[in-house]
């Protein structure tokens, strides 16, 4: 039984696994005791918002609150009120009665003020975190609780900053259920089956009795397995949804309660939201939570599927976000709940919107700053003695190197720094660290610990977990560069992100100068990483090379390895010109680098990726450039086999599906390309298609005047379909034509070395 | 992207070209496109500025290349 029918202890070491607002004024904060016994504990909580204004504004906004039901207290109160502020101001602070009235209340103030007069501050915080920040205590701490009257007094033995932390053990359950449907979808109508409920070798299928008693059994075994975390697949979008809708029908709602304590689930699921991002549309789904245990949600969640739950823990604990939140937030939302916390530490305050303008630029000066990283245009062609170096987590060591934040790019109080962004001549501020760069330098230091522990611990599950933390540390990493220019990013600033562009084109020209005093010819660079040649250059030499690049550039710089060889191909349309990012190598390790091939892009049919894994997997043998060129025969002698398979009709048609991304609705497409033809068949048989669907099809007739016969969707391929072999002959032949393109193949000349004559042209097949 | 615009606009003289002319031409446009990051780091407001240099730092390299080839030729010759 949940402990939670026991009166509490009044003193508790344990971790803290949830907190949610209780009554009013009441947060209930679960705890997994040392002795492994779940605790609720209530405490009280009135969370504090701020209101900034004209002084003789904000003098007489006390008095006009004085009839408002939700607040307890008022004082005036000296904060930072705007990030970029030099010195503090006067603002009021308002204690609220019950943390679920900052929205109404923050709504209310800014139509008094006429959605000019006054600004709102700290308000976006939802109860639970601003719980966690004002007792400086974060999801899964270890610490000491003591209840006393007054409330919880915390003793945190545990710290943000620690890397070598204990985590309790969790119980995992993983929910499922089977809809015994009617149709071909199912929906809300069909009753429940199946409910099956794994937690560790426990299996428990629910399959007999009435769908009553099926969800009752469900309570009870949920009851009795008592897990702290439930590991559902479309929980928030459609599980827990349909079983409250049967709950409902089966009259039952009351006593269908999955959540530690007695919660039972809302009548109505929470409104989800579609948004819009780099070009494709997402749908998320509103967020259904447990009360004591941690939903989980598979098809919600990025960072479990990164990193698990090690990667889970990792970033709740050092964003100090409630885990729920933090296994559905993006990791730019859960880095930005990093700051908001270093934020309220430093005594700035949080707009409720992001008010940094940008730096008014001309066009020139726009021409200078809105530019992306540098490359070395690639050196067309084979090379032996190539090495490779790459700078580890450039962007944000360079954010944090050269303190770049929103109050510090431009800041009113240095504008003679001498700290200046290259180029754009922006200067930075030299009086205090930025936020940005105070959260990162927490994060890059405690990965490089992470990446050391990984490499020293010997227990293989220590090295795994270790790992999972530091790849979820990594994806903060990756997106606190792309935050900085994002529009809702409150500490976010366009112009330190061009700075950061800037520091980073410097960079690595500065790599390449230096390599290039050293002796080293660049033959490739792209942003953070540099392709050196040098005849007989032994490890050490690109090793000394990156120190001393390190040394110059503040930027740590690894040493990748030497290539055997490796090849940069040219560009389809001009033969001469080097392709960025598309190349393949075998390094001295015997590891096979291959980027910008048909291998890695998923819309490839899976015959060719065969054909062409093979080829490289041929060309592989080769220990040189010399080599690689009498290596060739062996790759051609490959797409001749695969050619034959092709025709003898070996290949069974799901190796030839080719799968396309419809970027937009049907009807927006002025041509009738291969996925759009597919897709309108889909439709004609019934099926739902929308932009951002990828659509699968076969070729079939790809040249014919009937647009319909050209393709057929894979959904619909039926015995008897023959797919269209010279489209495949073709596919394969430009595979190799480009895998080989460095010696100057073409798909034609591929064909002929494979036919062995040169008289039929290549679209006579 | 905007090189291939600028080069687009000589799209008109390309076509008025002879075969080999427009062979050598295309090999110029090749010249700007092997050094378009270079271009790009110039900032300039007119494409076809960090175009001409490309093309003339293009042809400073074949000379350069030839010259070498020449100097070997001839001491090859002298010995």
């Amino acid at each position: 039984m949940p402990s939670s029918t026991q009166a509490p202890p009044n003193r508790v070491k344990g971790w803290i696994l949830d907190a949610y607002p209780a009554g009013e004024g009441e947060i209930a904060v679960w705890i997994i005791s040392e002795t492994g016994k779940r605790i609720r504990l209530t405490d009280k909580f009135q969370p504090k918002i701020y209101v900034s204004a004209k002084q003789d504004e904000i003098e007489r906004l006390p008095s006009r609150l004085y009839n408002s039901q939700t607040i307890a207290s008022w004082r005036f109160t000296y904060k930072y009120a705007h990030p970029t502020d030099i010195a503090k101001s006067r603002v009021l602070e308002l204690t609220l009665k019950d943390c679920r009235k900052i929205q109404s209340l923050t709504r209310n103030i800014l139509k008094m003020g006429g959605y000019l007069r006054y600004e709102n501050h700290n308000c976006d915080l939802k109860g639970d975190r601003a719980y966690f920040f004002s007792h400086d205590i974060f999801p899964l701490a270890h610490l000491e609780v003591k209840t006393e009257k007054t409330g919880l007094f915390y003793t945190l033995q545990d710290s943000v900053e620690s890397t070598d932390y204990a985590v309790p053990e969790l119980r995992v359950m993983n929910l499922r259920v089977e809809i015994a449907r009617k149709g071909k979808i199912a929906n809300f109508k069909d009753p429940i089956d199946t409910i099956q409920v794994n937690q560790n070798d426990k299996k428990n299928r629910i399959d007999s009795g009435e769908e009553r008693d099926k969800l009752i059994q469900l309570v009870k075994a949920v009851k009795e397995l008592d897990p702290d975390f439930v590991v559902t697949w479309g929980g928030d979008s459609y599980l827990f949804p349909y079983f409250t809708h049967r709950a409902i029908i089966n009259n039952a709602l009351d006593e269908f309660i999955l959540s530690r304590d007695d919660t039972p689930f809302p009548l109505k699921a929470p409104t989800g939201r579609t948004f819009y991002s780099y070009g494709r549309s997402f749908y998320r789904a509103g967020v259904i939570r447990l009360h004591g245990r941690i939903h989980i949600d598979q098809s919600n969640t990025f960072i479990l599927s990164e990193a698990g739950f090690d990667g889970l823990i990792e970033i709740a604990r050092t964003c100090r976000v409630p885990l729920h939140t933090a296994a559905r937030n993006s990791i730019g939302s859960s880095m930005s709940s990093l700051q908001f916390y270093q934020a309220i530490k430093d005594d700035v305050l949080i707009p409720r919107n992001k008010s940094i303008p940008e730096a008014f630029k001309s066009a020139y000066e726009l021409l200078v700053g809105d530019r992306g990283g540098f490359v070395f245009e690639p050196r067309v062609g084979a090379h032996n003695h190539v090495g490779e170096v790459d700078f580890s987590s450039m962007y944000p060591v360079l954010m944090a190197n050269n303190n770049i934040s929103a109050e510090t790019v431009l800041c009113k109080c240095c504008p003679n720094s001498p700290l200046r962004i290259p180029e754009l001549d922006y200067h930075i501020c030299t009086k205090r660290i930025g936020i940005v760069p105070k959260t990162l330098r927490l994060i890059v230091k405690k990965r490089l610990i992470y990446k050391r522990m990984k490499g020293e611990a010997e227990n293989p599950r220590l090295r795994e977990i270790y790992d999972k933390r530091q790849v979820a540390l990594k994806w903060i990493l990756v997106t606190c560069f792309g935050y900085l220019g994002y529009r809702n990013a409150k500490f976010g600033t366009v112009d330190g992100h061009m700075g950061v562009c800037a520091f980073g084109r410097e960079a690595l020209l500065k790599a390449g100068r230096t390599a290039e005093k050293h002796g080293f010819e660049v033959v490739h660079g792209i942003v953070d990483s540099l392709w050196l040649k040098k005849q007989d250059a032994p490890v050490e030499e690109y090793a000394n090379l990156c120190d001393v690049i390190r040394e110059q550039v503040g930027v740590p710089i690894t040493f990748e390895g030497r290539y055997k060889w490796i090849a940069f191909l040219p560009s389809k349309t001009h033969p001469r010109i080097g392709v960025l990012n598309r190349y393949y190598g075998v390094m001295e390790n015997g590891k096979i680098k291959v980027r910008g091939l048909e291998v890695r892009r998923k819309d490839t049919p899976r015959f060719v990726v065969d054909a062409q894994t093979e080829m490289i997997s041929t060309l592989a043998l080769a220990n040189d450039t010399a080599e690689l060129l009498k290596r060739i025969p062996d790759a051609l002698e490959v797409v001749k086999e695969y050619r034959r398979k092709l025709l003898d009709g070996e290949v069974p048609v799901w190796d030839l599906i080719v799968t396309k991304h419809l970027s937009k609705n049907l009807k927006r497409y002025k041509q009738r390309v291969s996925q759009v033809i597919a897709a309108e068949q889909l439709m004609k048989e019934g099926a739902d298609v929308h932009a951002g669907n990828n659509i699968l099809f076969l070729f079939t007739h790809s040249e014919d005047k009937r647009h319909n016969r050209r393709v057929k969707a894979a959904q619909l391929i039926e015995q008897g379909v023959n797919p269209d072999v010279k489209k495949y002959l073709l596919l394969l032949y430009s595979s190799a034509a480009n895998l080989l393109s460095f010696s100057g193949y073409t798909a034609q000349s591929v064909y002929d070395a494979i036919r062995g004559y040169y008289l039929k042209r290549i679209t006579d097949y | 992207m905007a090189l291939d615009d600028e080069i687009r606009r000589w799209t008109g003289f390309a076509k008025a070209l002879r075969k080999e002319d427009r062979e050598a031409f295309e090999a110029l446009m090749d010249a700007c496109r092997g050094y378009a990051s270079a271009g790009s780091n110039a900032v300039q407001p007119i494409l076809f500025e960090p175009m001409i240099i490309s093309m003339l730092l293009s042809q400073q390299m074949r000379l350069k290349k030839l010259e070498k080839k020449m100097d070997a030729l001839e001491h090859a010759g002298t010995t």
